[in-house]
């Protein structure tokens, strides 16, 4: 590889498979904001999302063949490990109580608020408009699914709804979204460099 | 949630599973429904991609925080780890009808006795690195394994070993197919199922050294690893290990086989 900053992400992968710390240093610059944004999001801003956000680069540094460019972009995957992460930080035990106080203090404050979520994209209002368009109820629930962290049964209880109402609202308002993603020409290709 | 789900239950879940919003249980109940159904893992991949665009936050990556990364490598640099990158296990299996009966099979004795032989550190390494760039790059040329194994197994430059059951040299329980390039399959596996815990784990004789190749997994069907190029390796063995695999062979070889040049 000659300059990793010209590199697409996979040959930055195979890079870091040859333990290329700049390439690995190039991948962090073009997704460590996505991926720390994501983590603090869910566990707020502090050391928790800072670990999460180490613990995902450094995981790509020992087993770097577990990203698959067939299954999706090096971004998606990289989020894709953030939220396992931090979702299994959030319904640890130990973190339950710390969780339940902060929800106590946003739920005070403001609700969760997809659409502020993604901007500053090329896409930024594509996105937008595919959110704003979702019914209320799915928008909710995927809000409350992904954001906050919650099992889809949580998400039933919190909302008062039966669970299996929830289970496929999740489910048909991810998929109404990325049909009207893919409509507007908003492909999951996007986020590749 | 007990038992398997069926295509539809699991579809149902596909949602909730790709945004982490399932129980633990029902997340292990749709992982095992993906591993056999492409059009549910492809809706995961897609929803995942969705997900991910909400999450698209375009602020700059913390800086501090590289430092903390880069420190963090140093802890334990993946090259002297003792124990090979485990190999991504593979779904598809290559057509019978492409398989070439004429391979020559061969029981190889001597092998027995080489795997258990101990192996430098250095070694290891290279077989490590080496294996771990191979598959890499088949990544990066975004090519799926199996089609790529089905590819090399077509390719009249690969060398072909058939691996023979040690004590039964008429039953093949895999071929290894080599390309030119150092690029390399284990294909139509079929060693029988390893109780979890344990590896089968693949070996090179090279310079009269045993070189771990990698770990094939429980039950390996596809598996892509590397060797060197021009292949110094004229045999191979198979051992089962414990899950992380081993620097040294524990137990004789299950199978072996040798390069035979036509």
């Amino acid at each position: 590889m000659t300059d990793p900053r010209t590199a697409s992400d996979p040959a930055l992968v195979v890079a870091i498979g040859r333990f290329s710390e700049p390439a690995l240093a190039e991948a962090y610059r073009r997704h460590g904001g996505a991926v720390h944004a994501l983590a603090s999001r869910l566990l707020g801003p502090g050391t928790e999302a800072d670990d999460v956000t180490q613990e995902v680069f450094i995981d790509l540094w020992r087993r770097p063949e577990r990203y698959d460019p067939a299954r999706g972009s090096l971004r998606t995957f990289l989020l894709t490990m953030a939220h396992a992460r931090a979702v299994d930080q959030l319904r640890s035990e130990t973190a339950r109580r710390q969780r339940e106080e902060r929800t106590a203090r946003e739920t005070a404050t403001a609700g969760y608020d997809i659409e502020h979520q993604a901007w500053d994209l090329a896409v930024a209002e594509q996105v937008r408009v595919a959110v704003a368009a979702l019914p209320e109820e799915e928008r909710r629930a995927i809000e409350l699914a992904y954001f906050g962290g919650h099992t889809y049964r949580e998400v039933a209880a919190i909302l008062g709804q039966p669970e299996g109402t929830v289970k496929s609202r999740i489910r048909a308002g991810m998929r109404r979204l990325r049909a009207k993603l893919e409509r507007h020409g908003v492909e999951p290709a996007w986020v590749e460099h | 949630m007990g038992g398997a789900l069926s295509h539809a239950e699991a579809s149902e879940l596909l949602g909730a599973y790709a945004l982490d919003a399932v129980e633990a249980d029902e997340a292990t109940a749709v992982a095992a429904h993906l591993a056999s159904c492409p059009a549910c893992r492809n809706e995961v991949d897609q929803l995942r991609a969705v997900a991910a665009v909400l999450a698209w936050e375009g602020a700059d990556a913390p800086p501090e925080l590289w430092d903390r990364i880069s420190a963090g490598l140093g802890t334990e640099p993946p090259g002297i780890s003792p124990n090979p990158p485990r190999l991504a296990p593979l779904g598809a299996r290559v057509s019978p009808a492409q398989r070439h009966r004429s391979w020559v099979r061969r029981s190889l004795g001597a092998i027995a006795a080489a795997a258990a032989v101990a192996i430098g550190v250095l070694a290891v390494q290279v077989g490590t690195l080496d294996h771990r760039v191979g598959q890499l790059s088949a990544l990066a040329a975004h090519q799926g394994v199996p089609a790529a194994a089905a590819q090399a197994m077509a390719d009249p430059r690969a060398e072909r070993v058939a691996l023979t059951a040690v004590g039964a040299p008429d039953r093949t329980v895999a071929d290894l197919v080599i390309l030119p390039d150092g690029t390399a399959f284990l294909v139509e596996g079929n060693l029988p199922a390893l109780p979890p815990g344990r590896t089968y784990q693949l070996w090179g004789m090279e310079h009269g050294q045993a070189v771990s190749l990698g770990l094939l997994g429980r039950q390996p069907r596809v598996v892509a690893f590397a060797v060197h190029s021009p292949l110094p390796i004229r045999a191979f063995a198979v051992t089962a290990e414990p899950a992380g695999g081993v620097v040294v062979a524990t137990s004789p070889p299950v199978a072996e086989g040798q390069v035979v040049r036509t």
